[in-house]
């Protein structure tokens, strides 16, 4: 293998493959990173066997090849280089990696490339195409309600259920559940339904940042890995194994209390109102009173309380319900929306926070247990 | 890949739970009237059904039918739980949560309302397995739970659960399942797997699954993936291990006649054979305790055909009761703990029995010389309870295995007799259980199903500790394990008169050797 | 193909149920240390992902990534070696955390699309809480994984673990079994083939090691030469070996384990000697030895020695102080004259 590139190219390849590196890990060969030609460019791969990352980069190539090379020597090193050309040499039969730039120069003894696990290329599956940012918009939207502990493996993925031209990505943990819809470009050829690990969520979110043109998702025929086509990038997900819960019956079908409130508004008083929840399990408690506004009451032990009141347009009856400060600020600063409605039935049965004139989310919070 | 059939017959109803009967029973009556708990602990060895039950139960009060009390299997909500898909249905595994943090969480958690159904239940399995500060906090919940929680402890280790704990809880005892219940768990599954099986392979596999169903399931899998859906009682012989082999009539007679090399022969090649040796012996005994019968003329109690008797009483003619009675306990004695597929066990068992028997005078112990220049020394003599007793007595290795009873002495003189080896198969046990037995008191008498133990007059401390629940319950299990009978237990006072003289020093073999070098005793104490 | 040497009987079992489908989500299997267990493993491993019609081939990519430890879904866990350095002393348990992360990949669906294989070598090595927490996984791990779990004594796991599992058993091979295979399968003469047979007791792993490495076979005879000149050693030097032993445990417990081991087995020879049974010891190579040392013991010595090397293996495994329990193995040592035994 022989090839060029410049230096800027292949730091910034490294980087972003290096977040799909392993760190701890049994399989000492997924801390390497694999690099191979393609056609005339220079793809580097990455996998800790939950998520893998190819990214491809400019480079003239001389002679194929393609070997593993420990992710953390090469990038440390390419990054201290100066920003010039770089030359790369693996000569057959010894995989050692020479790098020459400028008056460095460098060997790195790598694996083998065919012992490096196989980088999933798919090709064929369920395909969709969605917009960029309408998709980070919706991680961000639900990804926070994933479970964080691992006693029930399916609660730390979000689901996500592909149907005509919709995507639902939905996350739930067991005390609260996001559930968000979003148009996709292309729609999908056949329903799906799989679950996604929350950590590949948020490096998806990471990589889409800088990304403006359509996202292409491929499902594979096994519906094993989800892949997520970008430009020069793709990353691939496992797929958590298991049947995600029938979140529809979890969102409660009617209410007896539907209150609009003004998000800025309600934010400013939780806030206040969690300074004093903190120490009382995150408790704060909601009194709705049609024509009056909603009063948020917070109380530490024996150091103090904390009460406030917010407008808010409210029909229905008088109600009440305490949530868990941590839940509602998850929620609310997120919320692009200017005003959204909160619905509530009876202390003890979920309230849900809606959009105003669409139905684009959908946000359910259990109820806390309190003495009123 | 099709589910084990220990998943795939998981009972989903509590009339499906096997051999159970008094603790579904109460369950049901609990479901039918409204009146559940809120928090259970199941006790009980693996394989009885622990968590099957307490799933049931959370399906069960969760079900949106509901009429008899069992769940339906029916609704949207079994439905879930039945796929694993039930949002308020908690399993947690107590080994991977044992910390006091993981249980605060649990506390907090527990204040939500239940997503979907009506109960949040929290099964919590192995609980033995959580901290003490972890299972203070799990007190405080279990104190005040929130009336849409349940919880449900599980655990095969109940004496390691704090009794603050079990008070709190509806305390259900799940027994090892009796043989017919199992074996009519068994037929049922292999009716609906249409296999063919033999009643007496069922109850073979039933029998060595000492009360735990899914070990008989597993077994039964194992037997059908190998032999096809038609099973017979020798399949089912032979995956177990047991020979039936020609060879064990001939070992005997080999061990009749004294004959080593011939014995060791046999042994020998049936390891080539790779038979295992643990069945070969078991069988071993079980022909020479048939003999020991045929010898004290018991010969209905042996189970054999007139004909087998008869054998037997031709190969038993050169025999003595008391020599029968020997063999038996050496090869019963046979330790494959630290060797399980070694010859040396048997060949040793062998050669004991020939040496003792043929040698009158044993010969001198093991001597070793002395240095050339022996060193004057003066020893205190220390003599160590424990690791020397078992060096001292290489002939009696500890055996944790069941005794049989012998047809001639009576239970309370079994018990007695080998009340040593059943205070170091204590070992191990809760506490330091071996040592507050070991000289300070001996088994009396038995009163029905009580075991009457006498403390020495000086022995008090001890004889306070082991009226604890926790020893003399350790101690009814351990009875039951060595001799196949669950006494209770009852402590009393005895004068100190009764004490056994302790063996003097010089007996010791290490302090012989000191002697040997020179040592003089200037005094003795026991070191526990 | 399967190339676990001499258990017929298992491979058949495991094949017919790979075959139909219906292999376990968990087995067990028990034998003697080399005996094949990890070899029976890794081939149904094999079998489980191999990419060829002939499953398993041990040729394809897949097989031979699975065999170089390079598989994406072909788990090991073992105890944290640190058998390079010597001066380590080895990790005694397979923790929690190990399991941990384990379960984390568990809940994933295999990367490389057939199945997840997790491999614990050595489970009776787990902590309790690592046993523990396996339990839930063991017994129902999502679809299309197999657990594997390798252990010598059985006697030691929890039995909530056990009945978890399909256990299937080992056996030691006979050694004429294993003489053949050395012989057809590595070409060995048959003298070399019968004296690593009969040393390797049944476990053909030792012997296949000891084909290449001269110096396994070097280094047992010479522990052998200790022992035989033990047997003619006073108390001092006995003392002064028990105090080396004891601190060679403390660095590689393995290591005094397989010692003693070699011991009971010169031990067995003895006694089957006496026994005039000649056909079975495992020194044969060494008979003459052995008749003089045999003509200077009693059957019974013979047999408090061999109890008292048993003991002393338990009293180490239970942590006993490994000095003292030496030491008192060392004065039952049978004594003989030095001048009675020649070593060769």
């Amino acid at each position: 293998m022989q090839v060029s590139c410049t230096q800027e190219n292949l730091s910034r390849g490294l980087g972003i493959v290096g977040r799909a590196v392993a760190t701890r890990t049994t399989l000492p060969i997924t801390n390497h990173v694999l690099i191979s030609t393609d056609n005339s460019r220079l793809r580097l791969s990455a996998t800790n066997l939950e998520i893998a990352i190819n990214c491809w980069i400019g480079t003239q190539v001389e002679e194929e090849g393609a070997i593993a090379i420990p992710s953390g020597l090469l990038t440390d090193f390419v990054n201290s280089l100066p920003s010039e050309n770089i030359d790369i040499k693996v000569a057959p039969q010894t995989q050692t990696m020479e790098i020459k730039c400028a008056k460095s120069e460098a060997r790195i003894s790598g694996q083998k490339a065919d012992e490096f696990p196989p980088i999933p290329r798919i090709g064929e599956g369920i395909t969709a195409k969605v917009d960029p940012r309408a998709l980070r918009n919706a991680i961000s939207q639900m990804v926070f309600a994933a479970a964080v502990d691992d006693s029930r493996p399916v609660l730390t993925g979000g689901y996500a259920q592909f149907s005509g031209d919709k995507l639902i990505l939905a996350a739930a943990d067991g005390f609260r559940l996001a559930v968000h819809n979003l148009g996709l470009v292309a729609p999908a050829g056949e329903e799906a339904g799989v679950i996604i690990p929350a950590r590949s969520l948020r490096e998806l979110d990471r990589l889409l940042r800088d990304q403006a043109d359509p996202v292409e998702i491929t499902i594979n025929p096994q519906r094993s890995q989800i892949l997520f086509r970008l430009k020069d990038v793709e990353i691939v997900s496992q797929l958590i194994q298991g049947n995600f819960p029938d979140y529809n019956q979890l969102i409660p079908q009617s209410h007896t209390t539907r209150a609009v409130i003004n998000v800025a508004e309600f934010l400013r008083a939780i806030k206040s109102a969690s300074v004093f929840a903190r120490d009382g399990s995150g408790i704060l408690k909601l009194m709705i009173t049609p024509g009056e506004g909603i009063q948020i009451s917070a109380r530490a032990e024996e150091v103090g309380d904390n009460e406030g009141t917010i407008d808010a347009e409210i029909e229905g009856q008088e109600a009440k319900i305490a949530f868990n400060s941590k839940y509602l600020m998850d929620i609310f600063t997120i919320l692009e929306d200017e005003k959204v409605a909160l619905e509530v039935t009876t202390p003890s049965s979920p309230g849900v926070f809606r959009p105003i004139g669409d139905d684009d989310w959908v946000q359910v919070v259990m109820p806390m247990f309190v003495q009123w | 890949m099709p589910e084990v059939f220990y998943r795939k017959w998981r009972p989903r109803t509590l009339s499906e739970v096997v051999g159970q009967e008094p603790v579904t029973r109460t369950l049901l009556n609990a479901l039918i009237t409204g009146r559940v708990a809120h928090a259970y602990l199941f006790f009980g060895p693996r394989g009885t059904g622990k968590t099957s039950t307490g799933r049931i139960l959370a399906k069960a009060v969760n079900c949106l039918q509901n009429a008899s009390g069992e769940p339906c299997n029916e609704c949207a909500m079994c439905q879930s739980f039945n796929e694993g898909r039930a949002i308020d249905l908690i399993e947690i595994d107590a080994a991977s949560n044992t910390g006091v943090d993981d249980i605060r969480d649990l506390k907090e958690k527990v204040n939500f309302a239940p997503n979907a159904s009506k109960y949040k239940v929290y099964i919590i399995d192995e609980v033995h397995m959580l901290s003490t500060s972890a299972f203070n906090a799990l007190l405080k919940t279990l104190e005040e739970p929130p009336a849409h929680v349940i919880f449900v402890l599980a655990t095969t280790e109940v004496h390691k659960v704090p009794a603050t704990i079990t008070s709190r809880c509806q305390r259900f005892d799940l027994r090892r399942i009796p043989q017919a219940a199992m074996v009519g768990r068994l037929q049922y599954i292999c009716d609906e797997e249409g296999i063919n099986i033999d009643p007496e392979a069922l109850a073979l596999i039933a029998k060595s699954a000492t009360g735990s169903l899914r070990d008989a399931e597993n077994l039964l899998e194992q037997i059908v993936v190998y032999h096809g859906a038609n099973v017979d009682l020798q399949q089912v012989r032979s995956e177990l291990g047991l020979t039936g082999d020609a060879r064990i009539k001939e070992l005997l007679k080999s061990i009749i006649s004294k004959d080593i090399q011939s014995g060791l022969t046999i042994i020998n090649s049936v390891a080539n054979d790779g038979l295992d040796l643990r069945h070969f012996n078991r069988e071993l005994i079980d022909a020479l305790r048939a003999m020991l019968l045929v010898k004290a003329g018991a010969d209905d109690a042996t189970g054999l055909t007139p004909d087998e008797i008869k054998e037997m009483k031709a190969i038993a003619a050169d025999i003595s009761l008391e020599e029968v009675s020997q063999s038996v306990k050496l090869f019963s004695q046979a330790d494959f703990r630290y060797s399980p597929q070694s010859t040396l066990p048997l060949e040793l068992a062998l050669v004991d029995y020939s040496v003792a028997q043929s040698e009158s005078k044993p010969e001198p112990r093991a001597e070793v010389k002395a240095s050339s220049q022996p060193r004057k020394e003066t020893v205190k003599a220390v003599v160590q309870d424990e690791p020397q007793e078992e060096v001292a007595e290489p002939s009696v290795p500890v055996v944790p295995q069941r005794i049989p009873i012998s047809e001639t002495s009576s239970e309370i003189e079994h018990i007695q007799q080998h009340w040593g080896d059943f205070v170091k198969a204590c070992k191990g046990a809760v506490g330091q259980l071996d040592a507050l037995l070991r000289g300070s008191c001996k088994p009396v008498s038995i009163e029905g199903n009580t075991l009457v133990l006498g403390f020495y007059a000086k022995s008090k401390f001890q004889k306070n500790k082991v009226e604890d629940s926790k020893y003399s319950q350790a101690i009814s299990g351990k009875l039951e394990e060595m001799f196949g009978t669950s006494y209770d237990v009852h402590c009393i006072t005895i004068g100190e008169e009764n004490r056994p003289v302790p063996p003097p020093a010089k007996e010791n073999p290490l302090v012989r050797e000191a002697l040997a070098h020179g040592a003089e005793i200037i005094g003795e104490e026991y070191v526990r | 193909m399967w190339q676990i040497i001499g258990q017929d009987r298992i491979v058949d079992l495991l094949k017919r149920s790979f075959h139909e489908g219906r292999l376990s989500h968990a087995y067990l299997f028990i034998g003697p240390k080399h005996v094949g267990k990890m070899t029976l493993s890794i081939n149904l491993a094999q079998a489980l992902n191999c990419l060829s019609e002939d499953k398993p081939c041990c040729e394809c990519n897949s097989c031979r990534r699975i065999a170089s430890g390079n598989h994406a879904d072909v788990q090991l866990i073992q105890l944290a070696q640190n058998s390079e350095n010597e001066q380590a002393p080895a990790r005694k348990a397979i923790s929690v955390n190990q399991i941990r992360d384990m379960q984390y990949n568990v809940n994933l669906k295999p990367y490389e699309g057939g199945y997840r294989v997790i491999i614990i070598d050595g489970a009776e090595y787990m902590s309790d809480g690592a046993a523990n927490s396996l339990l839930k996984t063991l017994e129902e791990p999502p679809p299309n994984t197999v657990f594997l779990l390798l252990a010598v004594d059985e006697g030691s796991l929890l039995p909530t673990i056990r009945s978890r599992c399909q256990k299937i058993e080992l056996p030691p091979l006979p050694s004429h079994i294993v003489k053949e295979a050395l012989m057809e399968r590595w070409g060995i003469d048959p003298s070399r083939a019968d004296l690593l047979a009969r040393a390797c007791q049944g476990s053909i792993g030792w012997a296949i090691s000891a084909i290449d490495d001269e110096g396994i076979l070097e280094e047992r005879s010479q522990h052998l030469d200790n022992l035989i000149a033990l047997s003619g050693s006073d108390i001092t030097e006995r003392f002064e070996f028990a105090a080396d032993l004891a601190t060679q445990f403390s660095k590689n417990r393995v290591a005094v384990r397989e010692r003693l081991q070699l011991w009971l087995t010169w031990w067995r020879d003895l006694l089957l000697v006496k026994g005039n049974c000649l056909e079975f010891i495992t020194n044969n190579s060494q008979e003459g030895v052995l008749g003089q040392h045999a003509a200077q013991c009693s059957t019974s010595a013979i047999g408090g020695a061999i109890r008292s090397i048993q003991e002393t293996m338990q009293q180490l495994e239970q942590n006993a102080n490994p000095r003292l329990a030496l030491e008192v193995l060392m004065l039952n040592i049978p004594y003989v004259e030095k001048e009675e035994i020649c070593l060769t």
